[in-house]
């Protein structure tokens, strides 16, 4: 089976590329011919001169059966239907059988001559559709392939071939290089979310998700309304206001007021832009609304980078606000993904320079570097130590008087 | 023929270094070379355990190195003088005993460290936190590079004893004193340098 689909694999890489999967089975028993051999670009009349008329025409089969899917690619097997439930049902016929035959063939436009390389079957044309338009919508399509073939089969009395081709020509089907330039930006387009930008007057924000923990459920928030924003562009003040609901749940709602403030550190000698308060106002279940502003050790130094730039983080830390004790109030995390915030100074209405909050050594990257360099110092030293002793060799004189050795206590 | 591998070594450790450098600088990132936010955000009880782990072995090298110098005279003078070998086993035990002070100060320390949950704390209690994990390494280390140069001067003191002992039997006793008198002023000096740190630190390792 593995081969067969290896077979299948190793074509799309070549680059011949007018072959369109043959895949043929029976369920005639008892056959007396070796398993067929198959190889790619096989000519179909290959097929029918070596594999019908001599190993199944004498089986005597009563129909051939020929379901013809819609634009049928090499692709389809390899990379669409390589779960492992897409072709289950083909896979097994084709795995069962000793005489079945997968192989890649110039198209061909009149399926129906075969039929005269087996004399006595009714030939039967099935058409399966495969809805390409979306990447779930093409594994459904494949999946209902499968079963429409399945159960044609199952329904039929006596025996038959049945042969799984289509017969669109090379020319729709693009050369394999042309596929794979679809598939990929198929799978890119499908896999595709869409991120919440704001282009406020002042702050500009880009973030993937935000995520709220009230105590101890996770709510994922969407946008309520639109975000408001106070302060004039210039005066280094800048406040964003969130207006989020969850999304399962739509009686949660969270206002996230963000203020950002620009500063000359002493330091740096440079001004930077940090996030120096959040304040989360929600209510859940239509209660009373509360008021919590989150610890500012827990973004502060985070969500912070110089003048006229912009921060990416793609998993910033937690804002959090917890308690020690369950009775002082409910713990808070407030989470983002794949933020990008510029406060002051965006110009063009685009992000400026990005600083990334992971820096190329991580806090944990420096210090295990610091305890193994020292760990290897010490151990460097000890062995120069040790390797240099010697024994003392001062009174080693080989032409001096013997050591004597009293025999006594 | 080593050296040339020393060379090579150190000349890429010293190219890749310098054009990291010229590349924040020259790019206008120079702000990323950050030692501070290195310092502060690496967790306390890493340099603090690193302190205790350093006492412990310092001092057992030292105490080892001791010994070796020791032994290796007890047995020479031991050839020609078998009797030494019962008296001068004390020396030795001199020795340990630095090693057994170094263990007993590592035990010690680590007592010392506690949960606590930064999220919690306010900015000064965390600031405290920090300054109590780089306490920890100062008192670790001083313990046991103190401890290092009290295993080195008992042990050649003891070999000294040894010879004498071997030499002139009436010597052994005052020479031991001696060693006494080495032990007590280091005790002093570690001990007391150790309890400084930890009073520093003793107050801030909070649970809550």
């Amino acid at each position: 089976m593995i081969k067969c689909f290896l077979t299948l694999f190793l074509v799309s890489l070549v680059s011949c590329n007018e072959f369109v999967p043959y895949l043929t089975w029976t369920n005639i028993e008892g056959l007396s011919c070796k398993r067929p051999i198959q190889f790619h670009g096989m000519n179909i009349q290959h097929i029918t001169n070596e594999h019908y008329k001599k190993c199944l025409a004498p089986g005597k089969p009563n129909k051939l059966i020929i379901f013809l899917a819609d634009q049928l690619t090499v692709e389809d097997f390899t990379y669409f239907g390589r779960n492992e439930e897409s072709f289950e049902k083909t896979k097994n016929f084709i795995k069962s059988d000793s005489s079945s035959l997968t192989a890649s063939v110039k198209p061909i436009q009149d399926l129906k001559s075969i039929q005269s390389y087996l004399p006595g079957a009714d030939v039967e044309v099935v058409k399966l559709k495969i809805d390409r338009s979306t990447f779930d919508s093409l594994t459904t399509s494949i999946q209902q392939m499968d079963d429409i073939v399945w159960k044609k089969l199952n329904n039929i009395g006596g025996k038959y071939v049945a042969v799984l081709t289509t017969d669109t020509t090379y020319s729709v089907l693009g050369s394999p290089a042309e596929r794979h330039v679809r598939i990929r930006r198929q799978s890119e387009a499908d896999n595709k979310t869409s991120d919440i930008l704001i282009k406020g007057p002042c702050v500009f924000m880009k973030y993937s998700a935000i995520m709220l923990t009230i105590d101890v459920k996770r709510h994922v928030m969407v946008p309520d309304s639109n975000s408001t924003q106070v302060g004039n562009c210039t005066d280094g003040n800048n406040t964003l206001i969130l207006s989020l609901k969850s999304k399962d749940d739509a009686s949660i709602k969270a206002k996230v007021r963000m203020d950002f403030i620009m500063k000359k550190f002493k330091t740096s000698a440079m001004d930077w832009w940090f996030l120096s308060s959040v304040t989360v106002d929600y209510n859940q279940f239509n209660q009373k609304n509360t008021v919590v502003s989150l610890k500012s050790r827990t973004f502060r130094d985070i969500i912070s980078a110089p003048k006229n730039w912009s921060l990416v983080c793609g998993a910033p830390p937690n804002m959090t606000r917890i308690f020690a004790k369950i009775q002082d109030g409910t713990n808070l995390h407030l989470e983002f993904t794949g933020l990008q915030v510029q406060p002051f100074g965006v110009v063009n209405n685009t992000f400026g320079r990005a600083l990334d909050c992971e820096g190329w050594f991580t806090i944990g990257i420096w210090t295990g570097l610091i305890v193994t360099l020292l760990l290897v110092t010490i151990l460097t030293l000890g062995l120069c130590m040790i390797a240099q002793i010697t024994t003392m060799d001062r009174f080693d004189d080989p032409k001096g008087k013997q050591l004597s050795i009293p025999q006594q206590e | 023929m080593y050296k040339i591998i020393y060379v090579v070594f150190y000349s890429i450790f010293l190219f890749v270094v310098a054009s990291l450098g010229l590349y924040l600088l020259f790019t206008n990132q120079g702000f990323r070379f950050d030692v501070g936010n290195v310092l502060t955000n690496i967790s306390p009880y890493a340099f603090a355990t690193t302190g205790i782990g350093l006492a412990m072995a310092f001092s057992v090298v030292g105490a080892a190195w001791g010994i070796f110098t020791t032994g290796s005279s007890i047995m020479g003078a031991g050839v020609i003088t078998p009797r030494i070998y019962s008296k001068n086993l004390v020396s030795i035990i001199f020795c340990e005993a630095v090693a057994i002070y170094g263990i007993i100060i590592s035990i010690v320390m680590s007592n010392y460290l506690k949960y606590f949950d930064p999220n919690l704390l306010s900015d000064s209690m965390m600031a405290q936190n920090i300054f109590a994990g780089y306490a920890l390494f100062g008192a670790g280390l001083t313990t046991g590079l103190s401890n290092l140069a009290c295993g080195i001067c008992v042990g050649i003191v003891g070999s000294g004893a040894a010879i004498a002992d071997a030499a002139n039997p009436n010597l052994f006793v005052k020479v031991t004193l001696l060693n006494n008198c080495i032990n007590f002023p280091w005790l002093n000096a570690t001990l007391g340098q150790h309890s400084k740190q930890v009073q520093a630190t003793q107050v801030f390792y909070v649970i809550l």
